[in-house]
């Protein structure tokens, strides 16, 4: 689905991103950890179209993406949420989703009908509304939320883009840990049958969540694999010091032998 | 197609004199912009209002020398009280109304200038010890005067490089500039250095206005006309970078300088189209911050 | 659909603004005339600036482009009728703006600011200097004594201030009410969103550039109509149309209204021009009182006159809401 190779990014002499290959396949979980600064963020802003690569290549359904501008990808099926709260917060929670699902069918720059006339644009916002859970601040400004709403409202903006593929940048980040769980059984829930690649920190989520996971470490992949591969993955352990794996790691075990 | 060719030094020079006006009302406007993210519309009013103190105090003592000093003392009085009471209140409420606080602003002290002092030029008389011209080299005679703006801007320029570079003051003003709140993080009282700011460039301007009095003579149309170059400057050197500002300076000095001669009825709008193409190309200038 | 009491109060004033030539004064009648071109001229800058966040500082030359396009026409093909002439002022005013929404496309807040406020500089300049087509210094005259022609109502002078009156308003109100309507249509909110949040816009997939490009020629078009008008009123088109002080002035109408509201500009095009009217009648520096109470305005009281309407508004329903609390709990 998602084929990264040889990607570089510099930043005038700064290689924030350097040669990375990376391959999401179609209809996993893929996770992507690291250290902070390593680039998850500029990886994501790079797949995006917000940067364009200094060298290699992005395929997205054997598209070369390279050059396109973001709206552009967005339009081919990518969806992104950001890590710090990127919604529209002087407006309400329907007319931000209202906003999401009109630029989805394509509708955004019409003007030929009323906005309020669009049946199909109500029921689905609604929709997607009810589904992170909004519903009943359709009528706030978004700005008034509380944070893990916005949370909510950000991850649903991208959902209802009805993506192929769904980048989420930290989206339980600032979460509270029930908080957190609600978010990442949302997420199980939007993201079947679709492809997801999540940046996060928390490994937990990262454990439960994906099928295959990545690590980036000042710019780099130094580690591509199964959950299991990078639990065991030496340099990996070196990154992350070792025991914020392990720790996850016993925990697991101890809950699979108890849920048997 | 002989006196074209002697025409290029004079031109030259004409440029460099202009560039060097320029630069100095455009360096304080640059500072401020660096410091408060504020574009100062009113900075240029500034300029015009020390051509104006000039020539007032003129018509008072019909001393130019002593006009040199007080004017841009008054003004920097003006720029620091611009600071005070309409930048402060107005920092940090949105960039569209610190820069309609500052547009209006500039707008009103022009309709002041034209209400006392009407809308014809007025002229000033450059002291007598700076009338006539200087035999350059063979055959190239050049007007005292604009040696004068010259040697002047140089020095006060090259006094506030070292100002910038050597003092502490000027440590603690490149600091802020660069990065306000880290300044603040390590103790840069950041106010008052604005103030100081302002006051300086307002100074800065002061002087400009002073000098270009017997030069271009003093009218309420001197906002409009260096307001361009000003932003001139700015666009292509870059908002926030004080070198970019001089080297753009120059550059648009030059352009003027050769525009006139050889283009006369574009050279306004070169200028214009200079800013234009570089905007469209790189909206951060050519020197400018990585936003 | 039961109508509101804003739709009612709107409709009634409508009707009021219809019969008042036959009922007031002339002099009243020559001052609405101006608000009413005014008003179209402040909507259309709202359209960029309150709706969709483009901090444009260069609206004199969509406004003066109008201006001189339609004055030029009159001039040169006075066989058109003047209706059509109108149109050609919105027309140039479009193409107008389509072109500096070009050029300024990919920049925001100040950089936007500069670029079209130069822009516009520019195009004075070269207005300035183009005696043969714009009359340079001196501008354009010569359609005072046009006569207008209509199929059934018969033949009508410009100096007919009844006629004009009703000319100008039926225009005025089929420029605010396009306006309006194109706020509620799917494209308004998308330029909501982008004033809102550009880089999200961009995210979601919206093409921006394209967005800001239809806004542009679309406040063009409406600023060139008020540019077209604003000759037929006012019998001549001068330079001064295009210089920054026009642009200023539409920035003063709009923040003494309240730049962020649709209505807030119509409002204060229209207290613009009676302010306008009333200092000038004290003092030749009416300019100057109207800049110190706009820079006053923007440091106390940025929300404008449709603001403090809105906060006396909420103070009251504020107090019916406290009722209702305290009963729940």
């Amino acid at each position: 689905m998602l084929i990264l190779k040889g990607v570089s990014k510099y930043f005038g002499h700064l290689g924030v991103i350097q040669k990375v290959d990376l391959e999401v396949i179609k209809g996993e979980r893929h996770a992507l950890i690291g250290p902070n600064g390593a680039g998850k963020s500029t990886l994501f802003n790079l797949i995006t179209g917000h940067y364009r690569p200094s060298g290699g290549d992005i395929y997205f359904k054997n598209t070369r993406i390279n050059s396109l501008a973001p709206h552009e990808i967005t339009r081919l099926g990518i969806a992104r949420s950001f890590q710090i709260i990127n919604i529209f917060k002087d407006m309400t929670v329907y007319e931000n989703m209202r906003i999401a699902v009109t630029a989805k069918h394509r509708m955004s720059l019409k003007f030929g009908y009323r906005i309020v006339s669009l049946g199909q644009i109500r029921e689905e916002s609604e929709f997607v509304l009810r589904r992170v859970g909004l519903l009943p601040f359709m009528d706030e400004p978004a700005g008034t939320l509380g944070y893990s709403q916005q949370r909510a409202l950000e991850v649903g903006l991208a959902v209802a883009l009805d993506p192929e593929l769904l980048l989420l940048d930290e989206p339980g980040a600032g979460l509270s840990p029930d908080e957190t769980r609600a978010i990442v059984s949302l997420v199980k829930e939007v993201t079947v049958g679709k492809t997801l690649v999540i940046v996060e920190h928390d490994m937990d989520v990262v454990f439960d969540l994906a099928d295959r996971i990545s690590v980036l470490n000042y710019g780099t992949i130094v580690a591509s694999g199964t959950p299991d591969d990078i639990r065991r993955n030496e340099t990996v352990k070196e990154v992350y010091l070792g025991n914020v794996l392990e720790k996850k790691s016993t925990a697991r075990v101890q809950d699979d032998a108890t849920t048997g | 197609m002989d006196s074209q060719l002697t025409m290029i030094p004079v031109l030259l020079l004409h440029g460099l004199v202009y560039g060097m006006l320029i630069f100095l009302v455009a360096s304080g406007l640059t500072l401020v912009l660096g410091l408060m993210d504020i574009l100062n519309f009113a900075h240029v009013s500034i300029y015009m209002v020390g051509a104006f103190i000039c020539y007032q105090v003129m018509q008072w003592t019909n001393n130019f020398w002593f006009a040199l000093i007080a004017a841009p003392v008054a003004c920097a009085f003006l720029g620091i009280l611009i600071e005070r009471f309409i930048i402060r209140k107005i920092h940090g409420s949105g960039h569209l109304n610190e820069l309609l606080a500052t547009f209006g602003l500039a707008m009103v002290i022009t309709e002041v200038v034209s209400w006392i002092y009407g809308s014809n030029p007025l002229r000033v008389q450059a002291p007598s010890q700076l009338l006539g011209s200087l035999n350059l080299w063979s055959g190239v005679q050049y007007p005292l005067y604009r040696l004068f703006i010259l040697v002047l801007s140089g020095m006060v320029l090259a006094f506030m490089f070292y100002i910038l570079r050597k003092t502490r003051l000027g440590i603690s003003i490149r600091a802020s500039v660069q990065d306000r709140d880290m300044a603040n993080a390590l103790g840069t009282n950041v106010a008052t250095v604005s103030m100081v700011v302002m006051g300086i460039g307002a100074w800065l301007a002061g002087i400009a206005g002073v000098i270009v009095a017997p030069y271009l003579s003093v009218y309420s149309g001197m906002y409009a006309d260096m307001i361009m170059d000003c932003f001139a400057v700015i666009a292509v050197g870059g908002l926030g970078s004080l070198g970019g500002a001089f080297i753009a300076s120059l550059l648009v000095g030059q352009v003027q300088s050769f525009g006139v001669i050889f283009i006369p009825r574009v050279s306004l709008i070169l200028i214009y189209l200079l800013m234009v193409v570089v905007f469209a190309l790189k909206p951060n200038g050519i020197f400018g911050k990585k936003e | 659909m039961k109508p509101s009491v804003k739709t009612i109060t709107l409709l009634l004033l409508v009707v009021a603004l219809a019969f008042f030539p036959l009922l007031g004064s002339k002099f009243h009648t020559y001052l609405l005339i101006e608000c009413f071109i005014y008003s179209v001229l402040a909507v259309s800058y709202y359209m960029l600036l309150g709706h969709t966040g483009l901090m444009s500082f260069g609206h004199a030359a969509l406004f003066g482009i109008g201006a001189y396009a339609s004055a030029i026409t009159l001039i040169h093909f006075s066989d058109l009728p003047v209706a059509l002439t109108v149109l050609v002022g919105g027309l140039s005013g479009l193409l107008c703006g389509f072109l500096i929404g070009l050029v300024v496309l990919r920049l925001t807040k100040i950089y936007l600011a500069f670029g079209t406020l130069a822009l516009s500089q520019m195009i004075w300049a070269i207005a300035w200097k183009w005696r043969a087509v714009t009359g340079g210094d001196d501008g354009l005259t010569g359609w005072s004594g046009r006569q207008v022609t209509f199929p059934w109502l018969g033949q009508f002078s410009l100096t007919n201030i009844t006629f004009l009156y009703y000319f100008v308003l039926f225009f005025a109100l089929a420029c605010v009410a396009l306006c309006w309507y194109f706020t509620r249509t799917p494209f308004g909110e998308t330029l909501s969103s982008i004033r809102s949040n550009q880089n999200r816009a961009d995210f979601l997939g919206i093409n921006v550039g394209r967005a800001r490009l239809m806004v542009f020629a679309f406040s063009g078009f409406m600023a060139g109509m008020s540019g077209a008008l604003f000759i037929l009123f006012k019998k001549a088109a001068a330079p001064t149309f295009l210089d920054m002080s026009t642009s200023f002035n539409v920035l003063v109408m709009s923040v003494i209204g309240g730049y962020t509201s649709f209505l807030g500009p119509i409002v204060g095009s229209f207290v613009y021009v009676y302010m306008m009217e009333y200092l000038s009648s004290f003092t030749e520096r009416w300019q100057l009182v109207m800049g110190a109470f706009f820079v006053l305005l923007i440091l106390f009281y940025p929300k404008g006159i449709v603001g403090m309407v809105q906060q006396l508004a909420k103070k009251v329903s504020f107090t019916k809401d406290k009722r209702g609390f305290r009963t729940k709990c």
